[in-house]
């Protein structure tokens, strides 16, 4: 272990130099780029100052202080404008000693110097600096830091029963005690004096284990010895006055120095009885490899046994029959068949190799993030579900804990573009069962869908080849996002002046969309014209009946081109409703508009009553006086014929029949389509 | 530097286990057409078809090794084949082969990149003439016959326990090991005062026992197997993270990786602080009711690890994992559709977990179970509880008598397992004559005489049964 001293004098000038050089060396690295001349003559000239000291001397030694740095040859006496900064800074990092040894390499001094100069956040989430060094191989540059030399407070002495309290108890039972005697290694015990003053009989037994020459273990042995020796007798002879005596006995064990007692509990007791309960019941706990019982051993932490516990143990114990049995120093033969079984392990197959080349690339950071980001998962859910007893204050810690290191491990996967993964940690933030969680779950997504974010994750898109199997990975993660993504989208699609893009998030939006009618309806009373034309053409695409609810508050706004969009999307969704609101705009002032109505209601996939009338009656109509209106009636007999019916075929019929008080060229036109639109109609409804 | 010590230097060690495993089988593969082409040239002259087919043999494995290296290094050790540093598995009937090579003070040989075909049969048939010749009349003869591309090696020095080379700095396996039973108890003690704990202690810990390890796995691992402790709790975890970290470096695991695993070993039953005392002390059976608790333990563990900074991430994934069993029945159960096959780091803890307990019953229950019986356990639960190629893995590392087994041999002799060598029921030992710790000859079970095993095991022997203590046979 390295240790600092407090010299008195400065150091030698070559200790000084070979420090300015160090420090220079980690100034220059942090400074400067890899590729910069500067960052590698640095390191090559500290590294041959020493190497040259190295070659006379050991070791090379700097103690860090927060303001500078000292060294058991002596004082560093640099300029603080040089030391004090990078001393500061290795020492927040828990650094508190460096050596260099003899063989140091220059690689090893550039990889010291390079990981000292990584930031602390980096730092902590790698183990600190002497760790990553280790990890790379380093074993020359030797680090001491901080903490290594606190301890945990102790735990309290072994639990005991206080030997008063216990034999308080038994203060009643010691009359039926008196005159019972046991006798154990020759000598004679007294179960009534054994049971007025157990520790006592603790002191004593310890001292007829103790023999010269045996080992600690033989005493131990020896110890449980006397302890069997006496439960027997009781439980053969006096089987009614177990309770007080064995309660003695417990007592008199915990009475015993904290050491002794506790090997005999914890080595011989335990153990004696565990080994009843594996016999007992070896079946069972074969079932499971490390079995049930051994769980139950290597939790045995706390050295706070009561005295009942003890008592029960011994009982237990004392009940049984003698059980250690020998083999003798002959030992046990080697099974038949083990040769073959050994042959069968000697080589890998070229399967097993395989699989142990892919355990072997495991422990990676992607791999290491997904793994853990399962299990804290798992562990949001379970905090959720309240199963252990501790306050809300720390159970909200815990929880936020917990979602912190998964928005970090998911934006480490979006990093290396596992969007997959990344959306599985998505996943689990909306998975909130309980409100007490929602909020901060909810501060989760809303910093997923973060527009930078986004954006990456549309220009990874973008830049996929048509028909990649990635593009579904990324719209997943984007669905899960679900509406904290839409807004974002929605924006990007405004200010985007790039056809191919506008189209990649017209797509998006659409399929996102289908399932956000009510959210997109809310955002048609922006003020921006463009942005509302993007929502009701998205909810044109929803082919979804209730959009015509939203879409009806903009079917009268003041911008043309938005009410244009209202009427494809209108003639989109088709139906009904649809075809209600589209009858409205035959009304339009813009005549492209109306234009577009009429030609919608004809396409409309099913066929209104209603619009069919709204037809009707437009075509009825005694002014046509204003420019476009020839072309609209035109066009609203073409509609009739795609989607008339009876009364569509009745005014058909009379238009197609030429008229004196119209022109003779218009008058032969609206004949000629009057015709043509009841010829189609008639081949609907005959061919239906 | 002896020889011996030069067989272990760290050249192919650094490979993956993947590719060290592939080289291994390409070394064996030319040394047996290395006896081939020996044997023909004792049976046929030089222009003979099936001599000339066996050299051009040799030479084309030979290629296959020098395609990443410019020599190709066979070395004879104490009856064990090895290539470079790496053990090379071979049948009995080729330890002849190697007994007399030793006889004649041929260690082994290196061939180097060049090597022609008229080089490798001048060389079998001078072998073949001078059966008794030394390796230094040998060396003239073959720089006589123009084979300028094949060096013979002379036999390495026997392997002696006492002269281990070192710098004196390393500290020794007893102290690394006492020091994880501290560190296991700080840390258990902090988890049960709710306190933060000493996270870089227990890297500090871990890269030391991974250096011993990487250093000479055969220490800190015989510790594991002597069970030499006072307090089984605490050594539980720190012989699951030693068995770890061997696995690690069995398996080639880089630095990090290794230092993951043996910190993850260590840790994995951290969730047991948070069982209720009374349950865990309890001296009767456990009510249903309350083996459930103590199953919680390993979402405990991962969420108290979980709280953790600067501890490896997959320390609360093996925490987490290492009961749910490879065929996904064990515990904690997952919902359907959300349950990944364990990691690998917790599948090997999982095994070196299972494995420290079956052999820790032998001396807690003081049951009369062979040192096998462990391993034969494992291997039944391939595939169900374990990973089981994992387990084939770690059978192999850890041997079917473990470092500190005593064996009764074919001889009479009792002897202690010290190394495992690449034959699983041929370890090196060293034979115990005094009993009194100051025997420091090895030998293998490999070393054959007059072409035969001369030693092999024939029993297991409890040590308390022989009166034996392991404990001077590992300072």
């Amino acid at each position: 272990m390295l240790e600092a001293k407090q010299p008195a004098d400065a150091a030698p000038s070559e200790v000084q130099e070979i420090a300015r050089d160090i420090l220079a060396a980690l100034r220059a690295v942090k400074l400067y780029p890899e590729n910069n001349p500067v960052h590698s003559q640095t390191i090559a000239r500290t590294f041959k100052v020493l190497n040259q000291y190295l070659d006379r001397q050991p070791e090379y030694h700097l103690g860090l202080q927060k303001a500078g740095f000292i060294s058991r040859a002596g004082r560093i006496t640099l300029g603080p404008h040089l030391s004090k900064g990078v001393a500061a800074d290795l020492f927040a990092k828990g650094v508190r000693e460096i050596a260099f040894t003899r063989g140091l390499t220059e690689s090893e001094l550039r990889d010291f110097l390079t990981v000292s100069a990584m930031q602390s956040d980096e730092l902590k989430q790698q183990g600190g600096i002497a760790p990553i060094l280790w990890g790379k191989g380093v074993v020359h540059v030797r680090i001491r830091e901080a903490a290594l030399d606190e301890r945990p407070p102790l735990d309290g002495p072994a639990g005991t029963t206080p030997a008063d309290e216990m034999t308080a108890g038994l203060a009643g039972e010691l009359g039926a005690l008196e005159g019972s005697l046991v006798s154990v290694f020759g000598l004679t015990i007294g179960l009534a004096e054994l049971a007025a003053d157990p520790a006592s009989f603790g002191k004593q037994a310890v001292g007829i284990s103790a023999g010269e020459g045996l080992s600690r273990q033989e005493q131990d042995d020896r110890l449980l010895e006397v302890y069997r020796q006496v439960g027997q007798q009781v439980l053969k002879k006096s089987y009614e006055l177990r309770g007080p005596v064995f309660s003695a006995l417990a007592s008199s064990i915990l009475s015993m120095d904290a050491d002794q007692s506790s090997r005999l509990v914890a080595e011989r007791l335990y153990p004696e009885a565990d080994a009843l309960l594996l016999n007992g019941n070896a079946q069972n706990l074969a079932e499971r490899l490390p079995h049930d019982l051994h769980e139950l051993i290597s939790s045995r932490f706390s050295r706070s046994w009561t005295a009942p516990q003890v008592s029960s143990l011994l009982e237990k114990i004392c009940s049984a029959e003698d059980g250690v049995k020998s083999t003798g120093p002959a030992g046990v033969p080697l099974p038949a068949g083990l040769a073959e079984a050994v042959r069968e392990l000697a080589e890998y197959t070229p399967g097993e190799l395989e699989t142990l080349r892919t355990i072997c690339e495991s422990g990676e950071e992607r791999d290491s993030l997904v793994a853990a980001s399962g299990v804290l998962m798992h562990l949001l859910q379970s905090v959720q579900d309240g199963t252990r007893k501790e306050s809300q204050q720390d159970s909200l810690s815990s929880f936020s804990n917990m979602v912190s290191q998964l928005e970090d491990a998911h934006d480490r996967l979006v990093a290396v573009n596992d969007y997959a993964a990344a959306g599985q940690i998505l996943r689990a933030f909306r998975s909130a069962s309980v409100p007490l969680y929602r909020q901060r779950l909810g501060e989760a997504i809303m910093r997923s869908a973060e527009r930078r974010r986004i954006e990456t994750l549309i220009a990874r898109l973008r830049g996929l080849a048509p028909g990649a199997a990635d593009a579904g990975v990324y719209l997943a993660y984007l669905s899960i996002l679900d509406r904290q993504a839409t807004p974002v989208l929605l924006e990007m699609l405004s200010a985007e002046e790039d056809r191919t893009m506008r189209r990649l998030l017209v797509q998006i939006l659409k399929d996102l969309g289908r399932n956000q009618i009510a959210f997109l309806g809310q955002k048609l009373s922006d003020e921006r014209w463009y942005f509302v034309r993007n929502i009701v053409s998205i909810l044109g695409e929803s082919h979804r009946e209730e959009a015509v609810t939203y879409l009806a508050g903009v079917a009268r706004h003041k911008n043309f081109q938005i009410r244009q969009e209202v009427v494809r999307a209108l003639t989109t969704i088709g139906g009904g409703k649809a075809a209600e609101l589209l009858v409205q705009f035959l009304a339009d002032r813009d005549i492209d508009i109306r234009f577009m109505a009429i030609r919608g209601l004809g396409t409309l996939a099913s066929p209104s009553a209603r619009g069919e009338q709204a037809l009707i009656d437009f075509l009825k109509r005694r002014a046509w006086s204003r420019k476009g209106d020839f072309e609209l009636r035109l066009e609203a007999i073409g509609s009739l014929g795609r989607m008339g019916g009876t009364a569509a075929q009745t005014v058909l019929g009379k238009l197609a029949r030429r008229t004196w008080w119209r022109s003779g060229r218009q008058n032969r036109e609206i004949s000629a389509e009057a015709a043509r639109a009841l010829a189609e109609l008639e081949r609907r409804t005959h061919g239906a | 530097m002896a020889l011996e010590d030069q067989v272990t230097q760290r050249a192919e060690t650094r490979l993956s286990f993947f590719l060290q495993q592939q080289v291994v089988q390409k070394a064996k593969l030319a040394f047996l057409r290395f006896m081939a082409l020996l044997k023909n040239a004792s049976l046929y002259p030089p222009a003979h078809p099936f001599l000339l087919g066996s050299a051009e043999q040799l030479l084309v494995s030979l290629e296959e090794l020098f395609s990443d290296r410019n020599e190709a290094s066979f070395h004879f050790v104490s009856g064990e084949l090895f290539f470079g540093a790496l053990s090379v598995q071979i049948e009995e009937v080729f330890s002849q082969g190697i007994e007399e090579f030793v006889q004649r003070d041929i260690g082994g040989f290196t061939y180097r990149k060049g090597l022609e075909r008229q080089e490798i049969i001048a060389l079998a048939y001078l072998l073949q003439k001078a059966p008794g010749a030394a390796s230094g009349d040998l060396r003239e003869q073959i720089q006589g016959a123009g084979i300028t591309h094949v060096t013979v090696l002379p036999v390495p020095p026997r392997r002696d326990r006492k002269n281990r080379a070192g710098d004196g700095t390393e500290r020794s396996a007893r102290e690394l090991y006492q020091d994880g039973i501290e560190t296991v108890k700080d840390l258990i003690q902090s988890a049960q005062h709710g306190k933060m704990p000493n996270t870089r202690q227990v890297q500090m810990l871990v890269q030391g026992m991974a250096d011993s390890i990487m250093g000479n796995r055969d220490a800190l691992l015989g510790l594991t197997t002597l069970k030499l402790y006072d307090e089984y709790t605490f050594a539980h975890s720190v012989n699951v993270s030693i068995l770890s970290l061997a696995m690690g470096t069995y398996l080639s695991f880089d630095r990090p990786q290794v230092a993951s695993l043996g910190v993850a070993g260590l840790l994995h039953d951290i969730g047991k602080v948070n069982v209720p005392v009374e349950i865990i002390n309890k001296p009767d059976g456990l009510a249903d009711a309350e083996w459930d608790i103590v199953k919680r333990h390993p979402v405990e563990g991962a969420r108290i690890l979980s709280g953790m900074p600067g501890i490896t991430r997959l320390a609360m994934v093996a925490a987490f994992d290492h009961h749910r069993q490879y065929d996904l029945k064990g515990y904690p159960h997952q919902s359907p559709g959300a349950q990944p096959l364990p990691h690998p780091y917790s599948r090997i803890v999982a095994i070196a977990d299972a494995y420290d307990a079956i052999t820790s019953a032998r001396v807690y229950f003081r049951m009369i179970t062979p040192p096998y019986e462990a391993v034969r356990l494992l291997l039944t639960k391939r595939g169900t509880i374990f990973d089981p190629v994992l387990v084939k893995a770690f059978v192999n590392m850890v041997g079917i008598f473990p470092i500190g087994t005593l064996l009764r041999l074919t001889t009479g002799e009792i002897a202690l397992v010290v190394r495992q060598t690449r034959d699983l029921l041929r370890p090196s030992v060293l034979l115990l004559t005094t009993f009194d710790g100051t025997e420091t000859e090895e030998v293998s079970l490999l070393e054959t005489r007059s072409g035969a095993y001369g030693r092999s095991a024939v029993a297991t022997i409890a040590p308390q049964d022989a009166n034996i203590d392991l404990v001077r046979y590992f300072q």
